[in-house]
């Protein structure tokens, strides 16, 4: 092991990571304010896949316009789930909600087997990505460097909105006290709705990334990194957004570590991955950066 | 004999102080009073003692066992049963079934022996039958035996779930705002009934209440709490007119005449 | 109604119930037989869920991974040494089970207990949480007893599974095990056990404060509801003939919670009438999903298509949680007593009708 693919490692890590804060933190913030584990959220990742894919090959976008159109088209997907399948059962018992969650993502699935087929389709590879870089004797692929801008990018953006704006305030409001929040006049609907709208978008971004990557898209793609993802948001602190980024880089950084220094245990990765998950909520349950309240009797 | 010996209990949350310093010994038979304004730490008092709180300082020892940081349903084995300010029945359950719940406790047959229906189990099942059916009958929920609890009246479900912690077979009956929400008839009801059910049952009976008529009408020994610590300990008399106790609530509520 | 009656009544219907298999056994194609033993199979399922969730109110998605215990374990005592030599191509089987070949019944026994010992590893960690995260948890272990399955080659025989099979389950077999199940289930829920787990369900720290230990209990209803999921999973390897891992994904686990849900939580009845309706649904709507069926709407035709089937059932899930939440039985279990109060209401308004 030279210390070049060490950096090269680390980079594949650090790129990895970046798709994975994308989607923990869409996880984050819908967990901060429903207290939901939004199941579906993997299945609208998928959702943003697909839709950049067809808007290349049937639409014959040009990439960049398909990736941009995509992510206002799946957050407007996350908005619609919000919106028919939780909003309600706001008043049910919990449960109602999280089965309702799992029936969605399952439907997200059947829809995507029916229309998409369950037959890998292939992602295109712009050719800007698929350059041969090298900084001294790290070499790389330019789509390697991309993704970590871009998801910083988007990681960047949503730390804007999430505590320089009116709206990010109201988030952090509601995900505190949502009673309380209702009773200074906060529009708790637009609010979940905006929580949605910007997770929804985050995945496509994720979506994007990931795809750039791993190109064969399949209707239930979004399941294995779903799950992961929800892993690296309680790692960092589940509800906190820093938390989930710095749990998402953590979780690409170690996946890929192992892969390159224990090739041998590289099948079980997942099954460490989910062992950490345990751990963490057994004897740790704020993860590394959020806290939790005590439950009064 | 001292049933139960409280000695420095506190409780910490963070940087709160929710009780400081607190220390009781109770007498077996006694019927001992905790009033305080609200926040005063009351009932996390009563939440260290069944162990739902681990104390963060202090002793408890009840029957000459240490019982401190234990879990429930160990400290409820040894003796102690409970009600809550918010009642806390198993709504959907029948009111002959919530009592039975109580009586689970003491049931030696395992599992297997339930599920197969074996006849240690079989004599079991209708011990605790007859057990609850005669407890509701001396409390007077006989009638609403096969009534879902959910749906029973206020002042009903107070009484069952009196009832439930009776089941446990306590020697040590705590009763956390028992007379919330009811008018002065239901609480009147209810001292008499307090009173009832520690002659028949022979309880210790600790009670912690807003209501002054309760307190002062059935406690011959009251501590008042304030902001976690403890400012005056004495009969009704002297609780009244202790100046601190009067500061504490800016004017003791008068007796209804 | 006296208890006896009713008991006499249970006992003559199980026993009509039991010739009509046997007959059905003989008699009806394979086809026909092999829903019938699905059903079975599935209710036995959603029994198993039933206990978990409805009875002690614990959100367990872990079934899947329990099931491919019970599966696994029967599958690979019961194949023949000959067979498993020839495909165990990647790996060879290690002892024992490179020798092992056994019959139904002892096989049975020892995977079910696999997979109740399984359910007592899985449940330890997982139900020291709550709700949403104990679902997670559940997920990622029967994830996680997959990652491994796929990976030892050497007793799984990973990604290729286990063939050949033999046919042991039949319809005696599967509802049987149905009778069993719910035989025990119902006995505990009816005991004092089963009121312990249902104050956990309705308030843990009340149960807590009466003196139940409330994580034992929770142990216990999970690891007896493992057994049955077990033994679900150990009739259906002998039903379909092979195992795979990709047989025992969390869609099993979903498919699980349909049932359970259609027929009501909280409900064995309700286990058994979801599971008719699930996998009648599922064979009813097969022809969704071959193109050669075709309807004309409004001068189109619109064909059917793979992924149909799953699609419609899918929205129907969604559709119950949204507007039906409590299923077709809600928690109420059938019983004799209701039957005879039904008929004796249609008898009373026919001879009200013939007074008029």
């Amino acid at each position: 092991m030279t210390l070049s693919m060490f950096w090269q490692h680390l980079m594949n890590g650090i790129s990895l990571g970046g798709t994975y804060a994308l989607m923990a933190v869409g996880y984050t913030m819908v967990y901060g304010i429903l207290r939901l584990i939004n199941f579906a959220h993997g299945d609208v990742f998928m959702m943003g896949a697909y839709f950049a894919f067809y808007g290349i090959a049937i639409f014959a976008l040009p990439w960049y316009v398909s990736f941009l159109l995509v992510i206002p088209l799946t957050a407007i997907l996350g908005m619609v789930v919000e919106r028919a399948a939780y909003r309600p059962l706001r008043d049910a018992p919990k449960i109602s909600t999280l089965l309702s969650a799992i029936g969605v993502s399952m439907l997200l699935q059947n829809v995507g087997f029916l229309l998409f087929s369950g037959i890998a389709k292939g992602f295109p590879r712009p050719s800007v990505f698929a350059k041969q870089w090298s900084v001294g004797s790290i070499r790389f692929l330019s789509l390697t460097l991309f993704t970590i801008v871009i998801s910083l990018a988007a990681l960047v953006v949503t730390f804007y909105l999430a505590y320089r704006t009116k709206m990010g305030r109201a988030m952090r409001a509601v995900s505190r006290d949502i009673e309380i929040a209702r009773l200074m006049g906060i529009n708790i609907d637009r609010v979940i709705s905006f929580t949605f709208a910007i997770g929804s978008a985050l995945a496509a971004v994720g979506a994007i990334t990931w795809s750039i990557k791993f190109p064969a898209l399949v209707p239930d793609m979004g399941v294995v990194p779903g799950l992961k993802c929800f892993i690296a948001a309680v790692l960092g602190g589940i509800g906190s957004i820093p938390g989930a980024m710095l749990g998402g880089f953590l979780l690409g950084i170690g996946e890929i570590m192992i892969v390159a220094f224990l090739p041998g245990i590289s099948g079980y990765k997942y099954a460490i991955a989910y062992s950490a998950l345990i751990l963490v909520l057994l004897l740790k349950p704020s993860g590394l950066l959020g806290k939790m309240v005590e439950e009064k009797a | 004999m001292t049933i139960l010996k409280v000695d420095k209990l506190s409780k910490h949350f963070g940087g709160l102080i929710a009780v400081s310093n607190f220390n009781i010994q109770l007498e077996q038979g006694e019927l001992v009073g905790l009033i305080g304004p609200n926040g005063s730490g009351k009932t996390t008092v009563f939440n260290m003692i069944t162990g739902l709180y681990k104390p963060t300082e202090g002793r408890i020892q009840f029957d000459s066992k240490g019982i401190t940081g234990l879990r429930p349903d160990r400290i409820t084995a040894f003796g102690i049963s409970r009600t809550f300010q918010n009642i806390r029945l198993f709504s959907q359950l029948s009111v002959l079934d919530n009592v039975k719940v109580g009586c689970h406790l003491r049931l030696r047959s395992s599992p297997i022996a339930a599920a197969l229906g074996l006849p240690g189990y079989r004599r079991e099942e209708q011990e605790i039958d007859r057990e609850s059916t005669s407890l509701l009958e001396r409390v007077g929920l006989a009638d609403v035996a096969q009534e879902e609890a959910g749906g029973l009246p206020y002042g009903l479900q107070r009484k069952l779930e009196i009832a439930r912690a009776l089941a446990t077979q306590p020697k040590l009956l705590l009763l956390d705002e028992p007379a919330a929400g009811m008018n002065p008839a239901e609480t009147g009801e209810l001292m008499n009934f307090i009173l009832k059910i520690m002659e028949q049952f022979d309880l210790t009976v600790w009670v912690v209440e807003h209501q002054m008529r309760l307190i002062m009408g059935i406690c011959p020994k009251i501590l008042v709490l304030d902001h976690g610590v403890t400012i005056a300990q004495g009969t009704p008399d002297e609780i009244q007119n202790d100046p601190k106790v009067i500061e504490a609530y800016l004017g003791v509520e008068e007796e209804d005449a | 109604m006296r208890k006896a009656t009713g008991r006499i009544l249970t006992a003559v219907g199980l026993l009509i119930v039991f010739m009509l298999l046997s007959w059905a056994e003989k008699n009806l194609d394979p086809y026909k037989c092999r829903i019938l033993n699905l059903i079975a199979i599935n209710a036995i399922w959603a029994v198993s869920l039933n206990l978990i969730y409805g009875y002690t109110g614990q959100f367990s998605l872990g079934h899947a991974g329990i099931i491919a215990i019970g599966a696994y374990a029967s599958s690979l005592l019961t194949v023949s040494v000959v067979k498993k030599a020839k495909f165990f191509m990647i790996e060879p089987p290690i002892w024992p089970i490179s020798v092992i070949q056994w019959p139904f019944a002892p096989s049975l026994v020892v995977a079910t207990l696999a997979a109740t010992l399984f359910g007592f590893l899985m449940g330890f960690p997982a139900l020291q949480l709550h709700g949403d995260y104990m679902a997670i948890v559940t997920l990622g272990f029967a994830e996680v007893i997959r990652v491994f399955i796929m990976n030892l080659y050497s007793i799984t025989n990973g990604a290729l599974g286990v063939k050949a099979v033999p046919a042991y389950t039949t319809l005696l077999w599967s509802w049987g095990c149905l009778a069993f199940a719910i035989f025990i289930v119902k006995k505990l829920g009816d005991s004092s056990y089963g009121r312990a787990f249902k104050a956990i369900r309705e308030d843990e720290v009340a149960a807590e404060t009466i003196g139940i230990s409330v994580f034992h209990h929770k142990l216990l209803a999970f690891t007896i509801a493992s057994l049955f999921a077990g033994l679900g999973g150990v009739l259906w390897a002998h039903l379909i003939c092979s195992t795979d891992p990709n047989a025992f994904t969390f869609l099993l686990s979903y498919q699980i919670l349909i049932v359970t849900v259609m027929g009501g939580m909280g409900s064995l009845t309700g286990s058994i009438i979801g599971s008719i309706i699930y996998v009648g649904l599922a064979e009813l709507l097969r022809p969704l999903d071959t193109p050669t069926t075709a309807i004309r709407i409004l001068g189109t035709t619109i064909r059917g298509h793979p992924g149909t089937r799953m699609l419609v059932i899918s929205i129907l899930f969604v559709m119950i949680i949204l507007f039906y939440r409590r299923g077709i039985m809600g928690s109420k279990e059938f019983s004799w007593k209701w039957l005879l109060s039904k008929l004796q209401a249609v008898f009373k308004s026919k001879t009200t009708e013939q007074e008029k």
